[in-house]
């Protein structure tokens, strides 16, 4: 196994969270890499460091007075959603008017979006607004969540973050890899990494 | 079956019976759902927001949320999925909304510190809280979202997959991140 794959596994073996075969492949790795053993202290550093934070406690009252609190508020907000039909029609109206907005946002959106020169499928929907450093938005490789999120939806995201350890044919365990096949076409994905690739080089 | 899962299925047929009171008009029920889950939801709630007086008042707001759509309830998920599910919204959507104001209240209170001997040691431990406190809330969402879940609700990933409705792979890929980024956010507090 790559380190990068091992890499990944470390916060689930720190949590004592992996199969015992897993466990065992990672602890073979780890005795013969100090690159990984690094990365597991670094690891344990950081739980260590979030297990110093100090904890909280309301006091008493606040808990004696919570189910009448919750009963209240609840009976409030029941009476003010009881909303004269006038405003209803205001409202209604407000909505339609948001939605049809949404809507023109949405197309202008999806105009901007480049098609990907792709002998198999478009894909649009993972790719960035013209003019961008195709290298700059595979998160897998750059980490800049905030540039990610201005050019992808958070399920296109889900799905790259996804694809970045399936396209490294990591196996989490059997059942996980099984639901990741149901979300994602990984040909699809592979096809498009390659393509990726390939703009970078050119 | 071993006494741990003995004790989990019985209180899973006591949230279900209670939640069939309920649905059959007995109001009483939803008061002993809430005691039930209280202390869970707010420490969720505390630790999504960073902030008590938030957490205090969001925590009553996610069961009086739960109060109105329990009757909807079609207990497809269980109802601590569900109700995790409604405690989660709310705080991505205060956050989401109030982020700014969160972070000028960082300042001032945040998480407290435990009276010692040694203001010295005071003082450190209050920059370490807020340390964390703005590394968590520095997260993404769902990131933010998931590892709380898992790190301080012990919660198993299936289980956070379930009420995030997400698939498992998506919630460990995640969980995988915010670890990365708050392992390099919190790097100066590591010996």
């Amino acid at each position: 196994m790559r380190c990068k794959n091992i890499q990944i596994k470390l916060v689930d073996y720190h949590e004592n969270s992996l199969s015992p075969e897993e466990r065992n492949l990672i602890q073979s790795h780890l005795e013969v890499c100090s690159s990984c053993q690094k990365e597991l202290q670094k690891i344990i550093s950081a739980f260590k460091i979030l297990s110093k934070e100090s904890s909280y406690e309301p006091d008493e009252a606040y808990w004696i007075n919570f189910v009448p609190g919750v009963r209240s508020k609840s009976e409030k907000s029941r009476s003010s959603t009881l909303v004269p039909i006038p405003k209803l029609k205001i409202a209604g109206g407000i909505v339609s008017l948001a939605l049809v907005l949404l809507f023109g946002i949405f197309l202008f959106k999806a105009d901007q979006r480049v098609m990907f020169k792709s002998s198999e499928e478009p894909y649009s929907y993972l790719l960035p607004t013209e003019g961008e450093k195709i290298d700059q938005l595979f998160y897998a490789e750059t980490g800049d969540e905030s540039l990610v999120s201005k050019l992808f939806s958070e399920t296109d995201r889900d799905k790259l973050a996804l694809a970045e350890i399936e396209l490294e044919k990591y196996n989490w365990d059997k059942g996980g890899k099984e639901e990741a096949l149901e979300e994602l076409d990984l040909k699809q994905l592979e096809n498009l990494k390659k393509d990726l690739e390939k703009t970078k080089i050119q | 079956m071993s006494n741990k899962s003995e004790n989990q299925k019985m209180n899973e047929e006591t949230v279900r019976e209670l939640v069939r009171r309920f649905k059959h008009g007995e109001e009483k029920a939803y008061n002993e759902l809430v005691n039930l889950y209280k202390q869970r939801i707010f420490n969720l709630v505390l630790k999504m927001v960073r902030n008590r007086e938030d957490a205090m008042d969001l925590a009553q707001e996610a069961f009086v949320k739960a109060y109105h759509s329990l009757k909807d309830f079609r207990e497809e998920a269980s109802f601590s999925t569900w109700l995790y599910r409604i405690a989660v919204n709310l705080c991505l959507n205060f956050t989401q909304r109030d982020k700014f104001r969160s972070f000028i209240l960082l300042e001032e209170m945040t998480q407290p510190v435990l009276s010692s001997d040694s203001p010295l040691k005071d003082l450190e431990q209050k920059e370490l809280n807020q340390a964390i406190d703005r590394a968590v809330l520095d997260l993404p969402g769902k990131q933010r979202a998931v590892f709380i879940l898992r790190h301080y609700q012990e919660l198993p990933h299936a289980e956070i997959a379930k009420i995030l409705d997400k698939s498992e792979g998506t919630i460990k890929a995640n969980y995988f991140q915010a670890v990365k980024k708050l392992r390099k956010s919190l790097a100066g507090f590591m010996e």
